[in-house]
């Protein structure tokens, strides 16, 4: 038996964001939210170690109430329950605050966890600090960059490997550890109509500051550590020729430029 | 849990922390260069703030680089050898790290912002209740001694400052953000020798094999002296023969935005820019591309770059040396003829 906490984000689909040829400002309606690349991995290799070794997959995602539609989805791939942490005094976390918010509601609902599972990013910020941070105040191991697992639950630990830059790593670790997974661990699965319809009955638990409990001063923007000051485009760089029309004689110019230059040939 | 309710009183004695501190990682047995970037970038804090810069390294047998250190700016350097720091583990790094930083109280703590220092820095980072900015690409500081983390928004327009209210203030910063200074053996630096308490059993995990493997494919991208990139712009992957018929024409490596390569137009690792890769060719295309700051970061050190876009307002024309407004599906097929005529003449 293999007790799996798995954390995802719903974060928009960046791959479908556009910036607004007129305003220039990135246009954020209409973009798709979706469940994150990675935590789908993650759940993915949840459910194959429960379906070796059984076990108990909750997983958990802080967010507004429409994260609920990521959570399903989970729960359509084969995870048991799922776990929604929503409240106004949540949001403008950063990752300490959000690692807070996340390792709380672990130590209170799923305190018999073997192995939680997170990505290793997620694809809004990309910072990759939140599963590492989660470990951290839980007081259990990590291993970030997971590209393989293997569960040897009677003596309680796992054999994964961790993939960084140009080598791999064996690594031996305890039960209960928490794994950073990424991309080429496994291929998720669609889920199954019949998945869809028994999914239904799976509860999706919606949690608020209250019931959580705990330091308020923790949570949110007042539990963050790092604010954001000002947001402003990239200066220009000046001096950049810049031709309209598309010509034959613009494309000559620049050749011509680029030979001069010695850029070519 | 409850050891983390201290948080925010970090921000009671600020004024104690004082000092500029760079975290050494070794790749390949020697300081890596993106650490070397970070000394630079101390000092560029230091002409501010007026304070010291420190760096520490940690292995088995390191001591002998701390001259090097000196050369390219640490003014003290924290050298902390022990068996069991030979590799990089989160428990063993961590607990070292984070008592020398609480033992000498800097207030700016400088990562490079590769893999292993990302990780290491997260858990120092919840170590020490204090916050983390991400794949910085410039730092500086404000009017209230506070030290300014740029890095880029998430939206792709812009850039954004992050501002940290505990302390350390810390950042990973992206490779390539800063040049290391010149190397100036005259420069000395205090060296203060750690002592290290480490048993086994604090390193949770056991590193039972490492192997080395060759990056695959690619490498042509970082080391051309020509790299073309394709953007959104070409609407579908079928569309991309012009790009390739021009860029085996001009015989540039070929890159991609990052939607392109989520689309699977062209593989993974060719994807240039914050996510993908930094590199500085003598010439760039960007073909189709919009210039979002992610993909600027990964680019605008290139020697020259060029752009074609239909769009007049695109942010690529704010970067570019020589910009066409126009339809690629046009303009680059005449690029190419005109390239083929100066080939044959050559
Ligand atoms: C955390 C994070 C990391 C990221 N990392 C990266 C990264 O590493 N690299 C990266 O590239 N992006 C990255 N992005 C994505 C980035 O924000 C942009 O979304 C992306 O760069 C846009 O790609 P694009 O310019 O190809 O597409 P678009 O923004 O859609 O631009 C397409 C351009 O093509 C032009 N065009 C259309 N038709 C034609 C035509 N017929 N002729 C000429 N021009 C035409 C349009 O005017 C437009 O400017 C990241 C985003 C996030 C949030
Ligand atoms: N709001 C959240 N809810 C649940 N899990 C999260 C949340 N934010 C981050 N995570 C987890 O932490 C990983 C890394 O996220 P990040 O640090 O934002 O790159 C994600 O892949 C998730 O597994």
């Amino acid at each position: 038996m293999v007790n799996s906490v798995v954390c995802v984000k719903q974060v928009p689909d960046v791959a479908e964001l556009r910036i607004d040829p007129m305003t220039h400002n990135v246009i954020r309606e209409g973009v798709p939210s979706i469940l994150n690349p990675d935590d789908r991995i993650g759940i993915e290799e949840a459910v194959r170690i429960k379906e070796k070794h059984g076990g108990r997959i909750t997983v958990l995602s802080m967010g507004p109430p429409q994260a609920k539609a990521a959570l399903f989805e989970c729960l359509t791939m084969g995870a048991d329950n799922a776990i929604l942490l929503s409240d106004r005094a949540f949001a403008a976390a950063d990752t300490l605050a959000t690692a807070y918010t996340l390792a709380r509601a672990i130590k209170k609902y799923r305190n018999d966890f073997d192995l939680i599972i997170c990505g290793r990013r997620a694809i809004d910020a990309e910072t990759g600090q939140t599963g590492i941070q989660i470990a951290e105040q839980l007081d259990i191991p990590h291993v970030a960059y997971v590209k393989n697992v293997e569960l040897f639950p009677e003596q309680r630990k796992v054999v994964v490997k961790r993939e960084v830059e140009d080598h791999i790593e064996t690594i031996e670790a305890p039960l209960p550890i928490l794994l950073g997974v990424m991309e080429g661990l496994n291929k998720p699965r669609l889920a199954t109509l019949r998945e869809i319809i028994r999914s239904k009955n799976k509860e999706i638990k919606v949690v608020n500051v209250v019931e959580l409990g705990g330091d308020l001063n923790l949570y949110g923007l007042k539990g963050s550590p790092t604010w954001v000051a000002k947001v402003y485009p990239p200066p220009p760089k000046a001096g950049g020729i810049i031709k309209s029309g598309g010509t034959r004689e613009t494309v000559t110019e620049l050749v011509k430029i680029l030979v001069e230059k010695k850029l070519i040939n | 849990m409850s050891q983390t309710s201290n948080l925010i009183t970090g921000t009671a004695d600020i004024e104690s922390w004082k000092g500029i501190f760079v975290y050494v990682e070794l790749k390949d047995g020697k300081p890596r260069d993106a650490s070397l970037e970070l000394l630079a970038a101390a000092h560029r804090l230091k002409e501010s703030l007026g304070e010291e810069v420190s760096a520490g390294i940690l292995g088995k047998e390191v001591a002998g680089f701390a001259g090097m250190l000196a050369s390219y700016g640490a003014e003290r350097v924290y050298v902390a050898e022990h068996e069991l720091l030979e590799h990089f583990t989160p428990d063993a790094y961590t607990s070292v790290l984070s008592r020398i930083i609480l033992g000498n109280k800097p207030s700016i703590v400088l990562y490079p912002a590769t893999p292993n220092c990302r990780d290491f820095a997260s858990k120092m980072a919840a170590r020490l209740k204090t916050g983390l900015a991400a794949d910085c690409i410039d730092l500086k500081i404000n009017e209230k001694k506070q030290m300014v983390q740029i890095r880029p928004d998430f939206g792709g327009k812009d850039l954004s400052e992050i501002l940290t209210k505990t302390r350390p203030q810390m950042v990973t910063v992206r490779p390539g953000s800063f040049t290391k200074l010149e190397l100036d053996t005259s420069r000395k630096a205090k060296i203060k020798k750690v002592d290290v308490k480490l048993k086994p059993e604090d390193i949770r995990i056991r590193i039972l094999d490492i192997k080395q493997f060759k990056v695959e494919g690619a490498d042509d991208l970082v080391k051309s002296e020509i790299v073309a990139s394709a953007g959104m712009g070409f609407g579908n992957k079928d569309r991309l023969q012009i790009f390739e018929d021009f860029a085996k024409t001009i015989g540039a490596s070929m890159g991609a935005s990052r939607p392109v390569v989520e689309r699977g137009w062209l593989s993974r690792e060719r994807q240039v820019g914050q996510s993908g890769k930094t590199i500085a060719p003598k010439l760039y295309f960007a073909i189709g591309i919009s210039g979002s700051v992610q993909h600027r970061v990964g680019v605008e050190n290139s020697g020259f770059i060029v752009a074609i876009n239909n769009d007049p307002n695109a942010p690529i024309f704010k970067f570019c040396n020589y910009g066409i407004v126009g339809d690629l599906f046009k303009v680059l097929p005449m690029l190419t003829e005109e390239l083929k005529k100066v080939n044959n003449k050559a």
